[in-house]
């Protein structure tokens, strides 16, 4: 009878030098170990995995000292970001202003710290908008099939056909120009690739035994999809959002930047590097600052969602 | 003993489209090509034979898992074939299914009690102190239920299918290669298990493999299948000892014999060549195509028969009833 009773846990010892080599969380895990079984969870091991990948712990830093700022804008800023001061128009960087003031004068350092609002706010409820057009219509896509399928396919086929940024431009001008549509139409133009991601990976999961399972046992069609072909199919998705942040953030600035995006007086990084590349060459700094956030932050997106991706593949547990 | 289950002249043929602003039908894969059988209550009913046979087809047309192109079920004396959603429902209650590979049929991201108090959530019933009785009963301990899946080995999880199997409490089970993905050392558990199951709990089994030597330790009654038809159907001990088909001959004695004696004298019945495809099968016995008994022993007008009439399942004088128009037992070791 080897095969009954015989508790799966690892070794002690492995699991306090896996959690002293990571140096996070490994208090937790430590004391769990203490216990004698060790309670592995999924959500555990996706954090352990993560936590292990530096870069992706570089990235989860780089995004919390994003969403800091963003979030305490106000407190962070040295100056109102609208403020102009006609009397110290295109300064250098210096202790009173530290990336340097504009051509109105006005300070682009908290300028740039409130561009961090813009930016996190456009980025995340775009592809939040995204994942619940796409999400929704996905699932109805690759679990109902047929004319559905086909319907929903062909109009994501519509949506490709357009960049995003084309895409965007035309929503805005029949809109008009806002945060609100930007983020309207950066949602319409990014759902129809996490729709396929997802309706492709639910054509293979819903053949599954544990989805025949769960037919045989009489759930309904609503509880298999939210219970067993969600949960296992959503991984390639939200590691398509995380990155899709990245993207809706660059868009969002190449918005301002070609003159279509949030209005001019908004506090924003595209509308910075459209105005500071007027003094490209002697004036640097102008454009420097504002497109090294852009950076930052895409950047951060990116690494988390490429941790999150190794460490939510199943093959590397 | 009374039916539990009447199969009657079961088919499930998918249709081959083609076309794609004109879709249309351009032949049928003929997976089940009208098969009858009968379960008794409280017995072990075997459905054997080589991949792509329709066994699986079968199983999960009596589940009405897959929806047969004709032909009925009666489950109980009641056709199920038309029963609605509602009805089938309620009927989900009584037939239930273990599933071939304990690596896909556990849904990963639930928790060993997730996975087995879900019967009981989609049907209204009280889950308390269940998941823990259940996890008893497979042999498994209360504290596993906390788990997921891949935690365990594969016998463990097969238990696990087995517990979810049972938690409704269902007068049958079909088991659809419930050890052929699991090692060898731990096949003889999970049989043990599903035998003290059966004389525990008065289950009735369809239980599909392609093992011989599982079939006979299990099985009260065997069916052959070759391309969608049963070909021999009898007692487990009358198969073994005195097959009468061709194709069930052949495949008794391609299971070894675990004495190099009696192996080196007994004689081979060797099949040659592939199944032939079943969206074109030939003609009368489906068969003779690879038919050793065609191919050396029969004379052309004996042949000839072969080709025209299809051989019906019917006892012609071997004890049982087998689909060949020259059936004829034999003994194979």
């Amino acid at each position: 009878m080897t095969d009954q009773a015989v508790p799966a846990a690892p070794p002690v010892g492995e699991v306090t030098l896996e959690a002293g080599a990571s140096g996070f969380g490994g208090a937790e895990t430590q004391a769990a170990a203490v216990g004698g079984i060790t309670r592995q969870t999924q959500f555990g091991n996706v954090r352990r995995r993560f936590l292990r990948n530096k870069l992706a712990v570089v990235g989860l830093v780089m995004l919390t000292i994003v969403f800091v700022t963003a979030v305490f804008a106000p407190i962070i800023a040295t100056h109102p970001p609208r403020a102009q001061d006609l009397n110290i128009t295109l300064q250098g960087p210096s202790a009173q202003h530290w990336f340097g003031t504009d051509e109105l004068g006005r300070d682009v350092f908290s300028r740039v710290v409130h561009g961090t609002r813009i930016a996190v706010t456009v980025g995340l409820a775009s592809i939040f908008l995204a994942l619940v057009i796409g999400v929704v219509l996905g699932s109805v896509s690759g679990y109902l099939g047929r004319a559905w399928d086909a319907l929903i396919m062909r109009i994501a086929d519509v949506f490709f056909a357009f960049p995003l940024i084309i895409g965007a431009i035309m929503i805005i001008l029949v809109v008009g120009r806002g945060v609100a549509p930007v983020i309207i139409a950066l949602g319409l133009f990014s759902w129809a690739t996490i729709a396929r991601l997802l309706r492709s990976s639910i054509l293979s999961i819903r053949e599954s035994e544990y989805v025949e399972a769960a037919r045989s046992l009489g759930a309904s069609k609503w509880r298999i999809v939210t219970r067993h072909v969600l949960p296992n199919s959503m991984a390639p998705v939200l590691v398509y959002a995380m990155v899709s942040v990245a993207a809706a953030i660059v868009a969002q600035a190449s918005l301002s930047y070609l003159g279509v995006g949030v209005p001019p007086d908004v506090p924003d990084w595209g509308n910075m590097i459209s105005s500071g590349q007027k003094f490209f060459g002697f004036k640097d700094y102008l454009w420097f600052f504002p497109s090294m956030a852009v950076v930052f932050t895409v950047l951060g997106f990116v690494f988390v969602g490429d941790g999150l991706r190794d460490a939510l593949d199943p093959r590397l547990r | 003993m009374t039916a539990l289950v009447e199969v009657e002249n079961l088919v499930k043929h998918y249709p081959i489209r083609s076309g794609i602003v004109f879709r249309h039908d351009v032949g049928a894969v003929r997976a089940v090509d009208g098969i009858s059988f009968d379960l008794e209550q409280g017995e072990t009913f075997a459905l054997v034979g080589e991949s792509g046979c329709g066994k699986s087809t079968t199983a999960r047309a009596v589940l009405r898992l897959i929806e047969p192109t004709s032909g009925s079920i009666r489950f109980e004396g009641e056709d199920i074939t038309t029963a609605g959603a509602s009805r089938l429902r309620a009927l989900r209650r009584e037939m239930q299914m273990i599933f071939q590979d304990p690596f896909a049929s556990l849904n990963p991201r639930m928790t060993v009690r997730g996975i087995l108090r879900e019967p009981f959530t989609i049907h209204g019933l009280d889950a308390d102190g269940k998941v823990e009785a259940l996890l008893n009963m497979v042999g498994l301990l209360p504290e596993h239920a906390g788990r997921y899946p891949h935690e365990f080995s594969g016998g463990q999880r097969q238990r696990v299918g087995i517990a979810r199997a049972l938690a409704l409490n269902p007068k049958l089970i079909v088991c659809d290669e419930p050890v052929s993905a699991l090692d060898v050392s731990i096949r003889a558990q999970v049989i043990n298990l599903l035998e003290d199951l059966q004389a525990q709990l008065k289950l009735t089994y369809l239980f599909i493999a392609h093992d011989l030597s599982v079939v006979r330790h299990i099985a009260d009654r065997v069916a052959v299948m070759y391309l969608g038809t049963i070909v021999e159907t009898a007692p487990t001990d009358d198969l073994f000892e005195r097959p009468s088909h061709p194709y069930t001959q052949a495949l008794i004695s391609a299971v070894p014999v675990p004495d190099p004696n009696r192996e080196r004298a007994r004689r081979r019945i060797l099949v040659s060549g592939d199944v032939p495809s079943p969206v074109n099968p030939p003609s009368g016995c489906r068969f003779r195509t690879r038919c050793p008994k065609f191919a050396n022993e029969l004379t052309e007008a004996q042949q000839q028969r072969c080709i025209d009439e299809p051989p019906a399942l019917v006892d012609r004088g071997e004890g049982h009833p087998s689909a060949c128009h020259y059936a004829e037992a034999r003994e194979l070791v």
